[in-house]
């Protein structure tokens, strides 16, 4: 039997795409195929594997290229193998070799088969070799996108990025050890990727002592969650591994670790904390836990919990939240407020009540960027100073003309944002002027006032009036008509596109609006919402919600 | 570069292709003259306040290369003891990283997922009450159920 005969018919199945015609040939004619026919067969093959001599090659060669075909890489790289063991100077099996690793991604033999290969072919085939030239560049452009660089950083470095992550959001460790082993081992080696323990009614045994094992017992960040207390086989000694010296960050819902800390002769912790968060329903006091508190105290957030503001011992405090305490006077937050004069960030949404005691000075807060105030007196403003800030929301206030004058004499003109809630009083002639001398603000929201939203809107058709708003929220307000709203867009889209020519003076910019809702606004007539919809990208209108509907 | 000092001793930089230094002298111009991190600028931060993954505009523009060169600034500002650079290239990995499922992280960096089960048993760090609980595959299935339940913990 004539080898070259099936050898050709083979190869034209596979201009044909007849793979599997075609490998049944090649299978017929090559050496490893005679181990599974018959003897006279075998004689009649290795015959004409003798006869065919040093071309044998072939055989491997195309029944590598059908291999290649259909995939079967790893048949595909043994007969290549073999064919360039039996040809050494065809280019061709290099160059196939070369594809085949370039498919399995080893990109070091794939580079290696095309140098071999570059050193076979003719040097005046030109064609050939700007062929092996690209697939030289298709391997270093493959290894530069699919190989894993970030396997390259050490462990260090790996689990410095680990860190930055964690910090962000502690739960992102369970995320990152499912990746790979490697990526496992770093985060489970590195104990500070474990320093935030949160413990809920899932399952907090075991993950306290899995926890506490990870860190090495160096918990910096501890949240105990009110839902533990469905879980009765929980109790606070499932903590008694932390190293509470390591402890920065405590945050406690209805759970006293008061006791669990001098347990343990760790009540010089209560002192070290930077963050501490208490919301409680129903703990009687706090009282011992706020007398060891020290000037570490970064971040306070009491709700609900019973705790005197003024008898704290703390003056280094950058943000304080105060929400629902039980009622007080106002004595008792001017008092923290004026041990603390760093503070940046305040949060009062509690019901105090008016001085009891009236202030004998007033206090600057030049730190202060954002105050969230919702009480039933706003007399404490009568004391403060705030030039700095930036973000101001006031909410169920009965009257605002404390705060307003607050502004005006704190000649505050940096604010980014200014929300006015619920309040029932608001002396227009002072919002009006806080607006003209805060070029700043983006963002102002007016919601169930009376009597403001109409005013507001005629000002700032003005360009002078705040040039860099870009989100109006007037929901709620019985005298926004769609005639005003349509004005200021409109005044505000001309100043917002100057003539290119114009000179820079005369280029007094106004931002357009981005984002304008007028939920509840019955002067909004539906025939305009269009209008609005297709200039506005975010505009929200909604007549009435099912509860607001069903309550009427 | 620390340690360094005044010398006339050619520094030897086995490690860092031309094409990386070229980046990282790029960025060690642009900063010129910027005071360097306090020796003890890590354990204050660490006390005080939380290391963001916010990144200046001029770096963020600077780092914004394929993944083979940015992997290779990061083990040249390594290498180099260039901090400020390091922690551009380390936040910039973060930011690619986040939000990311454990396989959409997989994808982007091109990581095998090698995990057998006996092996993730084997790696699992845990006390030895729980070595018990997770001697089989099931069992580490459990585990990984409860991770994703603790996630949910914030």
């Amino acid at each position: 039997m004539d080898w070259q005969e099936p050898l050709k018919k083979a190869v034209q199945y596979f201009k044909r795409s007849k793979y599997g015609e075609c490998l049944r040939l090649l299978n017929y004619v090559s050496p490893v195929a005679l181990l599974g026919i018959d003897s006279h067969s075998r004689r009649t093959c290795s015959k004409a594997l003798e006869n065919g001599g040093k071309d044998q090659y072939a055989i491997y060669d195309s029944r590598a290229a059908v291999y290649e075909k259909t995939l079967k890489l790893r048949e595909a790289l043994i007969d290549v193998k073999e064919a360039i063991r039996l040809a050494p100077n065809r280019w061709q099996c290099y160059f196939r070799a070369a594809r085949l690793f370039l498919l399995i991604r080893k990109f070091d033999e794939a580079s290696k088969m095309v140098d071999l290969a570059l050193q076979k072919v003719s040097p005046t085939d030109d064609k050939n070799r700007s062929t092996l030239v690209a697939l030289q560049s298709q391997v270093l452009e493959s290894r530069k996108r699919l190989s894993c660089h970030v396997g390259m950083l050490p462990t260090e470095l790996l689990s410095e990025i680990f860190g930055y992550l964690v910090e962000e959001d502690h739960t992102v460790i369970m995320l990152i050890s499912r990746v790979c082993r490697h990526w496992r081992t770093v985060a489970l080696g590195d104990p500070s990727l474990w320093s935030t323990l949160v413990l809920s009614k899932r399952d907090p045994n075991r993950k306290s002592a899995w926890w506490i094992h990870r860190s090495k017992g160096r918990i910096r960040d501890l949240y105990l969650r009110r839902s533990l207390e469905e879980k009765p086989d929980w109790s606070l000694d499932k903590l008694n591994g932390i190293q509470w010296d390591h402890l920065r960050s405590c945050h406690l819902e209805d759970i006293d670790i008061h006791t669990q800390l001098v347990k343990a002769s760790a009540l010089n912790v209560i002192a070290q904390l930077e963050t501490l968060e208490i919301r409680d329903k129903l703990m009687d006091s706090r009282d011992e836990f706020g007398k060891h508190l020290g000037d570490r105290l970064r971040h306070l957030i009491l709700e609900g919990a019973l705790i005197w503001l003024g008898d704290l011992q703390v003056h280094s405090l950058v943000s304080l939240t105060v929400v629902r305490l039980r009622e007080r006077f106002l004595d008792d937050l001017f008092q923290i407020l004026s041990k603390n004069p760093e503070i940046e960030s305040l949060t009062v949404n509690s019901p105090f009540s008016a001085f009891k005691t009236t202030p004998e000075k007033l206090f600057t807060f030049s730190r202060l960027t954002s105050l969230d105030y919702g009480s039933g007196s706003t007399q404490l403003f009568k004391f403060l100073r705030l030039p700095s800030l930036e973000h101001l929301s006031v909410d169920h206030c009965i009257q605002t003309d404390h705060i307003m004058l607050c502004l005006l004499d704190s000649q505050t003109t940096r604010l980014k944002s200014l929300t006015i809630d619920s309040c029932a009083q608001v002396s227009i002639s002072d919002l009006l002027q806080i607006l003209s001398q805060n070029p700043s603000l983006a963002s102002l929201t007016l919601k169930r006032l009376s009597g403001v939203a109409d005013p507001v809107l005629n000002a700032l058709r003005s360009s002078e009036c705040c040039p860099a708003l870009s989100q109006l929220d007037l929901s709620s307000n019985s005298d926004v008509t769609s005639a005003l709203l349509v004005q200021v867009l409109k005044s505000r889209r001309t100043v917002s596109d100057p003539p290119a020519n114009a000179p820079p003076s005369e280029q007094g910019r106004m931002e357009e609006i981005l984002s304008l809702t007028v939920n509840e606004c019955p002067g909004i007539a539906t025939d305009t919402l269009a209008w609005f919809r297709e200039r506005v990208p975010y505009f929200s209108c909604v007549y009435m919600t099912r509860q607001n509907s069903t309550r009427r | 570069m620390k340690n360094v000092g005044e010398s006339d001793q050619p520094i030897p930089l086995p490690n860092v292709s031309s094409s990386v230094l070229k980046k990282v002298l790029e960025y060690c111009e642009h900063h010129r003259g910027e005071p360097l991190p306090a020796p003890d600028a890590d354990t204050s931060q660490d006390d005080t306040r939380k290391r963001t993954t916010d990144i200046s505009e001029w770096d963020q523009k600077f780092i914004t290369v394929d993944q083979e060169m940015l992997f290779e600034i990061i083990l040249a500002a390594n290498y180099l003891d260039i901090k400020s650079l390091l922690d551009v290239g380390c936040k910039t990995v973060a930011n690619m990283i986040k939000g990311k499922t454990p396989e959409e992280i997989r994808k982007l960096f091109n990581i095998v997922n090698d995990f057998t089960p006996e092996e993730e048993v084997r790696l699992l760090a845990l006390p030895h009450s729980y070595h018990q609980l997770i001697l089989s595959f099931w069992h580490h299935q459990a585990q990984i159920k409860k991770e994703n339940e603790w996630a949910e913990d914030r």
